[in-house]
């Protein structure tokens, strides 16, 4: 169990720190607090079920942390190094232009979510849980991830100017 | 069906294709005939599309060495405790004896700390008796802290009025990289044996033993108990493999 629980902590980094990111809005503090999640869930792993999702239970772990301790000394104001992706240079033609600047209206406006529902959206929307899994990772009935959910996205789509037509 | 108009977390699960199967065909006649709702399926549609092309490459990001190196330490860690052997084997063939004297180790701090202080910034000590000194904090000169960050076990170099010899290493219960070492003062016949925790990439003394060497040069054993103490104080399990100690040191 020790070893699968070591290969699947590792392989599993990169996905936790993409989450912590967005929860944090900041590589720095992420990469604290998926350090700090880490060392909770070695010393809690007995309570990790064999045969359940190993990443919706470590996606839980990083979210109580974050919630539990990190985000008392979050700075206010939003972070700006989210949105550096190394190839942000190498833009070519003006359909790359537009798209990179659209996906930077839509960080910006997921980072001024609130807390409940920027969770909830990266959860779904990134992560790829089902709302019932979300629900069970973060303790709460289905019908108020789904609410939560559709407010955030509602917001997201009056924040960057989505609509229906624009649909792809 | 009892409602006469799909909510909007509806659209949403129709979109999602998240919405029970047996409210399915309902929802998606009436958005078929009803291009308002139409719109905000698409709507919502676009918006985890995009929130997905925005957030997803960030998995492409290599994860930090630091991140990586401190996950890895404590996988280590758990394994070797997991392993249940709980041993620091400081030298090969030498099994020590744990003595566990924290009241003698208490004892002894105040008058020392000075003197075996003193020891790695140049000057002598005469006094051939054990002595322990906990210096958590005090940073480790350049020098000493190049060869804790670079060398392998079994290291041993004169440098100046010393010969160093790094001892083992370990990590301890907070993940930090600890490595035990030993200075001879070529002048004097003294040895000072120590623990330095790397932790934010500094290295810090935890702890130093001085005492006079015995005639291997090695520190006599029955002078090294307190190290033993601090390591299992500081929940330093086994010590690395030669392979563990490349991976952690790179």
């Amino acid at each position: 169990m020790n070893d699968i629980f070591a290969t699947e902590l590792v392989a599993l980094l990169p996905r936790l720190r993409r989450f912590a990111i967005s929860l944090t809005g900041s590589r720095q503090k992420a990469d604290d607090l998926v350090q700090t999640a880490c060392a909770k869930a070695l010393s809690a792993k007995n309570s990790y079920t064999a045969g359940t999702r190993f990443d919706a239970w470590m996606f839980r772990i990083v979210r109580n942390s974050w919630i539990d301790g990190l985000r008392r000394v979050k700075i206010e104001g939003p972070e700006t190094d989210i949105s550096d992706h190394e190839d942000a240079a190498k833009t070519d033609g003006e359909a790359a232009v537009v798209a990179k600047l659209t996906l930077a209206k839509v960080m910006e406006a997921v980072s001024q979510l609130p807390d409940d529902q920027r969770e909830i959206i990266i959860l779904v929307c990134v992560e790829e849980f089902t709302y019932a899994e979300v629900a069970k990772m973060l303790d709460i009935p289905i019908g108020t991830v789904m609410s939560r959910l559709a407010r955030a996205r509602n917001k997201v789509i009056v924040m960057t100017g989505i609509d229906g037509k624009a649909a792809r | 069906m009892t409602y006469k108009r799909p909510t909007d977390e509806d659209l949403m699960a129709f979109a999602d294709g998240l919405l029970p199967a047996e409210l399915l065909i309902e929802v998606a006649r009436m958005v078929e005939a009803d291009p308002a709702l139409e719109e905000k399926v698409k709507a919502f549609r676009t918006s985890r599309q995009l929130v997905g092309d925005a957030f997803k490459p960030l998995v492409d990001e290599k994860v930090p060495t630091a991140l990586e190196d401190a996950v890895q330490n404590m996988l280590r860690k758990d394994i070797a405790e997991q392993d249940n052997i709980v041993a620091f084997k400081l030298r090969a063939g030498t099994q020590r004896t744990r003595i566990f004297q924290p009241v003698a180790l208490a004892a002894s701090l105040a008058a020392v700390v000075a003197g075996v202080g003193g020891y790695l910034t140049g000057s002598s000590q005469t006094d051939t008796s054990p002595q322990f000194a906990l210096v958590t904090g005090q940073t480790v000169p350049d020098q000493l802290s190049q060869t804790l960050s670079k060398e392998l076990t079994g290291f041993e170099a004169e440098t100046g009025s010393e010969r160093v010899r790094i001892i083992a290493t370990a990590i301890a219960q907070d993940g930090a990289v600890c490595r035990e070492f030993e200075l001879d003062s070529l002048a004097s016949s003294e040895t000072l044996a120590g623990i330095a925790c790397r932790r934010a990439n500094e290295w810090r003394l935890e702890i130093t033993v001085a005492a006079a060497a015995s005639s291997g040069g090695f520190a006599p054993a029955s002078s090294l108990s307190a190290l033993d103490s601090y390591l299992e104080a500081i929940g330093a399990g086994e010590p690395l493999t030669p392979e563990q100690e490349k991976q952690t040191l790179r």
